[in-house]
Protein backbone atom coordinates (compact mmCIF):
# COMPACT_ATOMS: atom_id res chain seq x y z
CA UNK A 1 0.00 0.00 0.00
CA UNK A 2 1.35 3.19 -0.75
CA UNK A 3 2.41 5.79 2.00
CA UNK A 4 1.03 9.01 2.62
CA UNK A 5 3.21 12.15 2.66
CA UNK A 6 2.69 12.02 6.39
CA UNK A 7 3.48 8.71 7.07
CA UNK A 8 6.98 9.03 5.20
CA UNK A 9 7.80 12.35 6.83
CA UNK A 10 7.05 10.71 10.45
CA UNK A 11 9.58 7.48 9.10
CA UNK A 12 12.37 9.62 7.71
CA UNK A 13 12.11 11.72 11.00
CA UNK A 14 12.71 8.57 12.80
CA UNK A 15 15.72 8.11 11.20
CA UNK A 16 14.42 5.88 8.21
CA UNK A 17 16.41 7.57 5.27
CA UNK A 18 14.53 5.40 2.77
CA UNK A 19 11.44 7.23 3.37
CA UNK A 20 12.93 10.61 2.45
CA UNK A 21 14.52 8.81 -0.83
CA UNK A 22 10.86 7.80 -1.92
CA UNK A 23 9.71 11.63 -1.06
CA UNK A 24 12.22 12.82 -3.41
CA UNK A 25 11.39 10.34 -6.09
CA UNK A 26 7.30 11.45 -5.61
CA UNK A 27 8.15 15.34 -5.78
CA UNK A 28 11.40 15.98 -7.97
CA UNK A 29 9.62 16.27 -10.98
CA UNK A 30 6.85 19.25 -9.74
CA UNK A 31 9.84 20.77 -7.79
CA UNK A 32 11.50 20.87 -11.12
CA UNK A 33 8.63 21.91 -13.38
CA UNK A 34 7.72 25.02 -10.42
CA UNK A 35 12.00 25.93 -10.65
CA UNK A 36 11.78 25.99 -14.13
CA UNK A 37 9.05 27.79 -15.23
CA UNK A 38 9.54 30.41 -12.30
CA UNK A 39 13.14 31.08 -13.24
CA UNK A 40 13.11 29.36 -17.17
CA UNK A 41 16.73 27.56 -16.61
CA UNK A 42 17.40 24.04 -16.89
CA UNK A 43 20.71 24.54 -15.10
CA UNK A 44 19.66 26.56 -11.76
CA UNK A 45 16.39 24.70 -11.74
CA UNK A 46 18.10 20.98 -11.17
CA UNK A 47 20.26 23.38 -9.00
CA UNK A 48 17.27 24.38 -7.00
CA UNK A 49 15.56 21.26 -6.47
CA UNK A 50 18.75 19.65 -5.08
CA UNK A 51 18.76 22.20 -2.50
CA UNK A 52 15.02 22.62 -2.10
CA UNK A 53 15.66 18.55 -1.00
CA UNK A 54 18.38 19.16 1.23
CA UNK A 55 16.72 22.07 2.88
CA UNK A 56 13.92 19.64 3.36
CA UNK A 57 15.96 17.07 4.61
CA UNK A 58 17.93 19.31 7.65
CA UNK A 59 14.69 20.75 8.25
CA UNK A 60 12.85 17.77 8.93
CA UNK A 61 12.83 17.84 12.48
CA UNK A 62 11.00 21.25 12.34
CA UNK A 63 8.30 20.37 10.20
CA UNK A 64 5.35 20.29 12.10
CA UNK A 65 3.11 19.26 10.04
CA UNK A 66 0.41 22.84 10.05
CA UNK A 67 0.70 22.74 6.36
CA UNK A 68 1.40 19.69 3.70
CA UNK A 69 4.44 18.22 2.78
CA UNK A 70 4.02 18.91 -0.69
CA UNK A 71 3.07 23.09 0.70
CA UNK A 72 6.09 23.20 2.54
CA UNK A 73 8.53 22.12 -0.05
CA UNK A 74 6.77 24.62 -2.63
CA UNK A 75 7.61 27.10 -0.14
CA UNK A 76 11.12 26.22 -0.13
CA UNK A 77 11.54 26.20 -3.53
CA UNK A 78 10.00 29.64 -4.40
CA UNK A 79 12.03 30.94 -2.12
CA UNK A 80 15.07 29.59 -3.43
CA UNK A 81 14.16 30.71 -6.71
CA UNK A 82 13.33 34.54 -5.54
CA UNK A 83 16.95 34.44 -3.48
CA UNK A 84 18.34 33.34 -7.13
CA UNK A 85 16.85 35.71 -9.28
CA UNK A 86 17.65 39.01 -6.23
CA UNK A 87 20.95 37.60 -6.10
CA UNK A 88 21.66 37.37 -9.91
CA UNK A 89 19.67 40.41 -10.28
CA UNK A 90 17.67 38.53 -13.45
CA UNK A 91 14.34 38.09 -14.47
CA UNK A 92 12.99 34.82 -15.75
CA UNK A 93 14.07 33.95 -19.52
CA UNK A 94 12.22 32.46 -22.07
CA UNK A 95 13.80 29.18 -23.25
CA UNK A 96 13.78 29.27 -27.35
CA UNK A 97 12.28 25.60 -28.47
CA UNK A 98 14.22 23.19 -29.88
CA UNK A 99 15.16 23.60 -34.10
CA UNK A 100 12.55 23.08 -36.47
CA UNK A 101 13.92 20.65 -38.88
CA UNK A 102 11.58 17.34 -39.39
CA UNK A 103 13.65 14.73 -37.15
CA UNK A 104 13.28 17.24 -33.66
CA UNK A 105 9.69 17.82 -34.63
CA UNK A 106 8.77 14.20 -35.19
CA UNK A 107 10.40 13.39 -31.93
CA UNK A 108 8.62 16.20 -30.39
CA UNK A 109 4.78 14.70 -31.47
CA UNK A 110 3.18 14.20 -28.20
CA UNK A 111 1.07 11.51 -29.97
CA UNK A 112 1.37 10.11 -33.76
CA UNK A 113 -2.04 11.68 -34.08
CA UNK A 114 -0.67 15.28 -33.73
CA UNK A 115 0.27 16.74 -37.35
CA UNK A 116 3.36 19.06 -37.71
CA UNK A 117 1.72 22.08 -38.10
CA UNK A 118 -0.30 21.16 -34.82
CA UNK A 119 3.55 20.64 -33.08
CA UNK A 120 4.61 23.65 -34.48
CA UNK A 121 1.55 26.00 -33.32
CA UNK A 122 1.30 23.84 -29.23
CA UNK A 123 5.47 25.23 -29.19
CA UNK A 124 4.66 28.40 -30.27
CA UNK A 125 1.82 28.96 -27.79
CA UNK A 126 4.14 27.15 -25.36
CA UNK A 127 6.65 30.10 -26.39
CA UNK A 128 4.16 32.58 -25.81
CA UNK A 129 3.22 31.27 -22.25
CA UNK A 130 6.29 31.86 -21.06
CA UNK A 131 7.03 35.20 -22.48
CA UNK A 132 4.03 36.17 -20.80
CA UNK A 133 4.57 34.62 -17.62
CA UNK A 134 7.69 36.40 -17.51
CA UNK A 135 6.59 39.70 -17.29
CA UNK A 136 3.98 39.01 -14.61
CA UNK A 137 4.97 40.09 -11.02
CA UNK A 138 6.25 37.42 -9.23
CA UNK A 139 3.67 37.03 -6.77
CA UNK A 140 0.96 36.95 -9.62
CA UNK A 141 3.48 34.54 -11.61
CA UNK A 142 3.90 32.29 -8.60
CA UNK A 143 -0.17 32.04 -7.52
CA UNK A 144 -0.78 30.88 -11.13
CA UNK A 145 1.97 28.37 -11.40
CA UNK A 146 0.84 26.76 -8.09
CA UNK A 147 -2.69 26.81 -9.29
CA UNK A 148 -2.79 25.91 -13.35
CA UNK A 149 0.16 23.77 -13.62
CA UNK A 150 0.08 22.21 -9.48
CA UNK A 151 -3.38 22.12 -8.54
CA UNK A 152 -3.11 23.13 -4.74
CA UNK A 153 -6.09 24.83 -3.49
CA UNK A 154 -6.55 28.11 -2.87
CA UNK A 155 -5.76 27.82 0.71
CA UNK A 156 -2.82 25.81 -0.03
CA UNK A 157 -1.41 28.48 -2.08
CA UNK A 158 -2.27 30.75 0.81
CA UNK A 159 -0.56 28.42 3.24
CA UNK A 160 2.51 28.17 0.66
CA UNK A 161 2.93 31.76 -0.36
CA UNK A 162 2.17 32.85 3.52
CA UNK A 163 -0.42 35.68 2.74
CA UNK A 164 -4.36 35.74 3.10
CA UNK A 165 -6.96 33.72 0.86
CA UNK A 166 -8.08 36.69 -0.36
CA UNK A 167 -4.79 38.04 -1.54
CA UNK A 168 -4.31 34.63 -3.46
CA UNK A 169 -7.68 35.34 -5.44
CA UNK A 170 -6.48 38.83 -6.42
CA UNK A 171 -3.09 37.86 -7.27
CA UNK A 172 -4.54 34.81 -9.55
CA UNK A 173 -7.43 36.96 -11.24
CA UNK A 174 -5.25 39.76 -12.17
CA UNK A 175 -1.99 37.48 -13.06
CA UNK A 176 -4.64 35.63 -15.19
CA UNK A 177 -6.52 39.06 -16.62
CA UNK A 178 -3.21 40.06 -17.76
CA UNK A 179 -1.90 36.94 -19.56
CA UNK A 180 -5.66 36.97 -21.34
CA UNK A 181 -5.24 40.58 -22.59
CA UNK A 182 -1.51 39.32 -24.10
CA UNK A 183 -2.39 35.89 -25.43
CA UNK A 184 -5.71 37.50 -27.00
CA UNK A 185 -3.45 40.13 -28.74
CA UNK A 186 -1.01 37.17 -29.92
CA UNK A 187 -3.94 35.36 -31.50
CA UNK A 188 -5.25 38.60 -33.31
CA UNK A 189 -1.70 39.62 -34.47
CA UNK A 190 -1.25 35.93 -35.61
CA UNK A 191 -5.17 35.80 -37.67
CA UNK A 192 -3.79 39.23 -39.27
CA UNK A 193 -0.54 37.63 -40.95
CA UNK A 194 -2.05 34.89 -41.73
CA UNK A 195 -5.25 36.95 -43.79
CA UNK A 196 -2.17 38.94 -45.17
CA UNK A 197 -0.36 35.80 -46.18
CA UNK A 198 -3.58 34.43 -48.11
CA UNK A 199 -3.78 38.40 -49.51
CA UNK A 200 -0.91 37.86 -50.95
CA UNK A 201 -1.29 34.41 -52.31
CA UNK A 202 1.52 32.88 -50.05
CA UNK B 1 -20.99 39.35 -8.55
CA UNK B 2 -20.35 41.82 -11.89
CA UNK B 3 -18.11 43.71 -9.29
CA UNK B 4 -15.93 40.78 -7.54
CA UNK B 5 -15.17 38.72 -10.35
CA UNK B 6 -12.60 37.39 -7.90
CA UNK B 7 -15.71 34.94 -6.91
CA UNK B 8 -15.90 33.38 -10.75
CA UNK B 9 -12.34 32.09 -9.46
CA UNK B 10 -13.60 29.37 -7.45
CA UNK B 11 -16.41 28.36 -10.13
CA UNK B 12 -13.44 27.82 -12.65
CA UNK B 13 -11.28 26.49 -10.96
CA UNK B 14 -14.31 24.24 -9.00
CA UNK B 15 -12.92 25.56 -5.86
CA UNK B 16 -15.62 26.31 -4.02
CA UNK B 17 -18.54 24.82 -1.86
CA UNK B 18 -22.05 23.55 -3.99
CA UNK B 19 -24.07 26.75 -2.72
CA UNK B 20 -21.35 29.31 -4.29
CA UNK B 21 -21.90 27.35 -7.11
CA UNK B 22 -25.33 27.54 -7.47
CA UNK B 23 -25.06 30.68 -7.24
CA UNK B 24 -22.77 31.42 -9.96
CA UNK B 25 -24.72 29.59 -11.86
CA UNK B 26 -28.22 31.58 -11.27
CA UNK B 27 -25.96 34.85 -11.59
CA UNK B 28 -24.77 33.39 -15.35
CA UNK B 29 -28.18 32.57 -16.60
CA UNK B 30 -28.80 36.28 -16.18
CA UNK B 31 -25.12 37.84 -16.90
CA UNK B 32 -24.17 38.03 -20.13
CA UNK B 33 -20.74 39.75 -18.85
CA UNK B 34 -19.59 37.18 -16.54
CA UNK B 35 -20.37 34.21 -18.97
CA UNK B 36 -17.90 36.25 -20.93
CA UNK B 37 -15.36 36.60 -18.16
CA UNK B 38 -15.77 32.64 -17.34
CA UNK B 39 -15.35 31.83 -21.43
CA UNK B 40 -12.04 33.91 -21.12
CA UNK B 41 -10.30 32.49 -18.35
CA UNK B 42 -11.37 29.07 -19.24
CA UNK B 43 -9.45 29.62 -22.43
CA UNK B 44 -6.73 31.32 -21.03
CA UNK B 45 -6.43 27.74 -18.89
CA UNK B 46 -6.69 25.84 -21.63
CA UNK B 47 -3.80 28.09 -23.53
CA UNK B 48 -1.33 27.76 -20.34
CA UNK B 49 -1.41 24.31 -20.97
CA UNK B 50 0.66 24.51 -24.13
CA UNK B 51 3.92 25.36 -21.61
CA UNK B 52 6.01 22.08 -22.00
CA UNK B 53 8.94 21.57 -19.28
CA UNK B 54 11.86 19.40 -20.85
CA UNK B 55 12.44 16.05 -19.51
CA UNK B 56 15.52 15.83 -16.91
CA UNK B 57 16.76 13.48 -14.99
CA UNK B 58 16.77 13.02 -11.44
CA UNK B 59 19.38 15.60 -9.55
CA UNK B 60 19.03 13.56 -6.64
CA UNK B 61 21.19 11.14 -5.43
CA UNK B 62 19.28 8.62 -2.93
CA UNK B 63 20.39 8.13 0.59
CA UNK B 64 21.94 4.89 1.39
CA UNK B 65 20.68 2.96 4.42
CA UNK B 66 22.88 3.85 7.83
CA UNK B 67 25.58 1.53 8.74
CA UNK B 68 26.12 0.02 12.20
CA UNK B 69 30.06 0.26 11.28
CA UNK B 70 30.44 3.86 10.85
CA UNK B 71 34.19 4.07 11.79
CA UNK B 72 35.56 2.05 8.19
CA UNK B 73 33.43 4.46 5.99
CA UNK B 74 36.51 6.84 7.32
CA UNK B 75 39.44 4.71 6.06
CA UNK B 76 40.83 5.07 2.76
CA UNK B 77 39.99 1.69 0.93
CA UNK B 78 43.39 0.50 -0.22
CA UNK B 79 44.22 0.83 3.58
CA UNK B 80 41.44 -2.13 3.89
CA UNK B 81 42.56 -3.93 1.28
CA UNK B 82 46.27 -3.98 2.79
CA UNK B 83 44.42 -5.11 6.29
CA UNK B 84 42.71 -7.88 4.59
CA UNK B 85 45.76 -9.27 3.28
CA UNK B 86 47.66 -9.05 6.53
CA UNK B 87 45.32 -11.06 7.46
CA UNK B 88 45.05 -13.88 4.95
CA UNK B 89 48.89 -14.15 5.12
CA UNK B 90 48.52 -14.28 8.76
CA UNK B 91 46.21 -17.56 8.15
CA UNK B 92 47.94 -18.88 5.34
CA UNK B 93 51.43 -18.86 7.70
CA UNK B 94 49.14 -20.61 10.58
CA UNK B 95 48.11 -22.96 8.50
CA UNK B 96 51.47 -23.83 7.05
CA UNK B 97 52.63 -24.13 10.80
CA UNK B 98 49.43 -26.38 12.10
CA UNK B 99 50.44 -28.68 9.12
CA UNK B 100 54.42 -28.74 10.47
CA UNK B 101 53.46 -29.89 13.16
CA UNK B 102 51.03 -32.39 12.30
CA UNK B 103 53.36 -33.61 9.96
CA UNK B 104 56.44 -33.91 12.54
CA UNK B 105 54.02 -35.62 15.57
CA UNK B 106 53.04 -38.07 12.83
CA UNK B 107 56.67 -38.77 11.98
CA UNK B 108 57.38 -39.08 15.26
CA UNK B 109 54.63 -41.73 16.26
CA UNK B 110 55.54 -44.71 14.24
CA UNK B 111 59.01 -44.41 15.69
CA UNK B 112 58.09 -43.59 19.07
CA UNK B 113 55.63 -46.76 19.13
CA UNK B 114 58.46 -49.01 17.80
CA UNK B 115 60.71 -48.30 20.48
CA UNK B 116 58.39 -48.42 23.22
CA UNK B 117 57.53 -51.85 21.61
CA UNK B 118 61.55 -52.66 21.70
CA UNK B 119 61.50 -51.42 25.11
CA UNK B 120 58.68 -53.92 25.86
CA UNK B 121 60.51 -57.01 24.93
CA UNK B 122 63.43 -55.55 26.40
CA UNK B 123 61.52 -55.22 29.70
CA UNK B 124 59.96 -58.78 28.92
CA UNK B 125 63.44 -60.22 28.33
CA UNK B 126 64.98 -58.80 31.95
CA UNK B 127 61.98 -59.50 33.82
CA UNK B 128 62.09 -63.41 32.48
CA UNK B 129 65.71 -63.42 33.15
CA UNK B 130 65.14 -62.13 36.83
CA UNK B 131 62.56 -64.60 37.34
CA UNK B 132 64.80 -67.51 36.12
CA UNK B 133 67.98 -65.80 38.07
CA UNK B 134 65.75 -65.47 40.89
CA UNK B 135 64.23 -69.20 40.75
CA UNK B 136 67.95 -70.50 40.53
CA UNK B 137 69.06 -68.60 43.93
CA UNK B 138 66.06 -68.77 45.80
CA UNK B 139 68.28 -71.45 47.79
CA UNK B 140 71.48 -69.24 48.08
CA UNK B 141 69.86 -66.27 50.05
CA UNK B 142 72.54 -64.32 47.88
CA UNK B 143 70.43 -61.11 46.96
CA UNK B 144 73.18 -58.43 46.07
CA UNK B 145 73.50 -59.34 42.25
CA UNK B 146 69.55 -59.26 42.14
CA UNK B 147 69.70 -55.48 43.55
CA UNK B 148 72.37 -54.22 40.98
CA UNK B 149 70.33 -55.64 38.09
CA UNK B 150 67.08 -54.03 39.07
CA UNK B 151 69.19 -50.59 39.29
CA UNK B 152 70.58 -51.54 35.86
CA UNK B 153 66.95 -51.71 34.46
CA UNK B 154 65.74 -48.18 36.29
CA UNK B 155 68.40 -46.36 34.73
CA UNK B 156 67.73 -47.60 31.09
CA UNK B 157 63.93 -47.03 31.54
CA UNK B 158 65.03 -43.31 33.13
CA UNK B 159 67.02 -42.86 30.27
CA UNK B 160 64.92 -43.82 27.31
CA UNK B 161 62.23 -41.53 28.88
CA UNK B 162 64.65 -38.51 29.11
CA UNK B 163 65.91 -39.08 25.51
CA UNK B 164 62.62 -39.23 24.06
CA UNK B 165 61.51 -36.10 25.69
CA UNK B 166 64.97 -34.18 24.54
CA UNK B 167 64.04 -35.39 21.03
CA UNK B 168 60.48 -33.81 21.33
CA UNK B 169 61.51 -31.11 22.74
CA UNK B 170 64.18 -30.29 19.91
CA UNK B 171 61.93 -31.27 17.06
CA UNK B 172 59.48 -28.46 18.59
CA UNK B 173 62.41 -25.72 18.98
CA UNK B 174 62.96 -26.75 15.23
CA UNK B 175 59.06 -25.66 13.92
CA UNK B 176 59.90 -23.00 16.30
CA UNK B 177 62.60 -21.34 14.78
CA UNK B 178 61.13 -22.24 11.29
CA UNK B 179 58.25 -20.35 12.05
CA UNK B 180 59.92 -17.26 13.33
CA UNK B 181 62.48 -17.17 10.35
CA UNK B 182 59.09 -17.21 8.12
CA UNK B 183 57.28 -14.56 9.86
CA UNK B 184 60.81 -12.21 9.77
CA UNK B 185 60.51 -12.63 5.99
CA UNK B 186 56.66 -11.84 5.36
CA UNK B 187 57.07 -9.21 8.06
CA UNK B 188 60.09 -7.57 5.21
CA UNK B 189 57.59 -8.26 2.45
CA UNK B 190 54.58 -6.62 3.82
CA UNK B 191 56.75 -3.22 4.83
CA UNK B 192 57.84 -3.44 1.01
CA UNK B 193 54.55 -3.30 0.13
CA UNK B 194 53.12 -1.07 2.34
CA UNK B 195 56.30 1.50 1.89
CA UNK B 196 55.37 1.01 -1.95
CA UNK B 197 51.34 1.90 -1.72
CA UNK B 198 52.27 4.87 0.48
CA UNK B 199 54.93 6.22 -2.40
CA UNK B 200 51.93 5.56 -4.89
CA UNK B 201 49.73 7.68 -2.23
CA UNK B 202 52.48 10.16 -2.19
CA UNK B 203 52.45 10.81 -6.40
CA UNK B 204 48.72 10.68 -6.60
CA UNK B 205 48.35 13.32 -4.16
CA UNK B 206 51.16 15.42 -5.88
CA UNK B 207 49.93 14.74 -9.18
CA UNK B 208 46.50 16.69 -7.90
CA UNK B 209 44.41 14.14 -7.90
CA UNK B 210 42.26 13.61 -4.72
CA UNK B 211 43.48 10.72 -2.66
CA UNK B 212 39.75 8.91 -2.53
CA UNK B 213 39.61 8.45 -6.15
Amino acid sequence: MTRTDEELVASATAGDLDSFNQLVARWERPMYALAYRTLGREEEARDVVQETFLRAFRGLKGFKGQAKFSSWLYRIALNLCRDWMRRERRAPVVQVPEGTDAVDLADAQASPAESVEELVARREMSEAVARAMAELPEEQRAAILLKEYHGLTFQEIADTLDCPLSTVKTRLYQGLSVLRRRLERRQAEQASLRRAKFARGV
Amino acid sequence: MCDDRERLLGYVYDDCDAAERRRVDEHLTTCEECREEIAGLRQVRQDLLAWDVPNHESVWKPFAPRKTASLWREVPAWTLAAAASVMLCIGAVGGVATHALTRSAETNSPATEAQIAALRASLMKEVQAEVAARTQVAASNDATPQTVRFEELSQKVSDFINNSQQRHWNDLLGVSNGLSTALRQYKTETDATIASLSSQVELLRAGGLPAGK
